[in-house]
């Protein structure tokens, strides 16, 4: 078999990184899983979420920030500042609808769903560890090939996790 | 040496409607995931910066991926279409590019990280830029 040739800084690369391990694999599943839980993350998602609905309506449309703070009536500092949600302290739903609404743009209502009855598959939760450590106040049952565990977080009963392992 | 597309673990499909993100491993070494574990511990903020971004292509249409905070691509035109997950003030880079014969996947490559002192004179941006393009090329000749 031709083998491959690699460049010396590919190579190099290859050779600096560790191997990664199922629990490295795992913990990182679950540290993503749990972004959904963060408020801080989620509150940047959707501000994210509304700056990049703008951008692009201001691309489809060709309106440059000088254009929209016009429009707005408001400074291009102020747009600027809103554009860039690391910048925005005063993101508030008043801005979000002003801001839509001078695109000619209603924003919809914000739907408010439960976050704890979402089906999260944690890859470093198997059966094994659900039976051997018999987890504390997690219940599991099982349904054809799959295991389901529910647990609640102690200091917050509202806040439950649901995870599954084949 | 064995190329292989694997899942961002814990990235589930609601926020991959419009691509799937990958990470490529070579010969078994995946840089992508590695770096994705390291910043989760050291770089927690930073780390959540550019997962938001992965999100963001995630669930963007590519024709419509506009903001330059999150998805900047790569001006040496020498490197060809590349891309980095990006986000202001933030010190982490992830490299990446869209599958030639299916757009709709998005494969992440290597990492950088501005200023950092670990690094040496070697390996500037650029130097990761490059990585990312040989894999790229390496990617396409595996899949032929």
């Amino acid at each position: 078999m031709k083998q491959d040739k690699l460049s010396p800084e590919l190579q190099g690369l290859l050779n600096d990184t560790p191997i990664l391990t199922d629990q490295d694999v795992g913990e990182l599943g679950d540290a993503i899983a749990a972004l959904d839980f963060d408020p801080e993350f989620v509150a940047d998602c959707m501000k994210g979420d509304f700056v990049n609905d703008i951008l692009q309506e201001m691309s489809e449309r060709g309106i440059n920030k000088n254009q929209l703070a016009k429009m707005w009536g408001k400074s291009r500092q102020h747009v600027g500042k809103i554009l860039d949600e690391e910048k925005a302290k005063n993101f508030t739903i008043d801005t979000i609808v002003s801001l839509s609404m001078t695109l000619g743009l209603r924003p919809q209502r914000i739907k408010l769903e439960p976050i704890g009855m979402e089906i999260k598959a944690l890859s470093s939760v198997t059966r094994e560890k659900v039976e051997v450590e018999a987890l504390p106040d997690v219940n599991w049952c099982e349904k054809d090939d799959c295991v389901c565990a529910l647990s609640f977080d102690s200091k917050n009963t509202d806040q439950q996790k649901m995870s599954f392992a084949a | 040496m064995q190329v292989k597309l694997q899942d961002i673990p814990g990235l589930s499909d609601e926020f991959q409607t419009a691509h799937r993100i990958k990470s490529i491993s070579l010969g078994g070494v995946d840089r992508t995931r590695v770096a994705l574990c390291r910043w989760q511990r050291d770089y927690k903020t930073d780390w959540k910066k550019i997962m938001k971004a992965i999100r963001y292509v995630g669930t963007t249409e590519r024709k419509k991926i506009c903001n330059q905070a999150y998805v900047k691509k790569c001006d040496n035109p020498k490197y060809g279409d590349i891309y980095e997950f990006r986000a202001n003030r933030c010190k982490l880079r992830l490299f990446f590019f869209y599958d030639p014969t299916d757009e709709t996947i998005v494969i992440c490559t290597n990492d950088f990280i501005k200023n950092d002192s670990r690094r040496g004179k070697s390996g500037g941006q650029d130097a990761a830029f490059a990585l990312c393009a040989e894999m790229k090329k390496l990617y396409i000749r595996k899949k032929q």
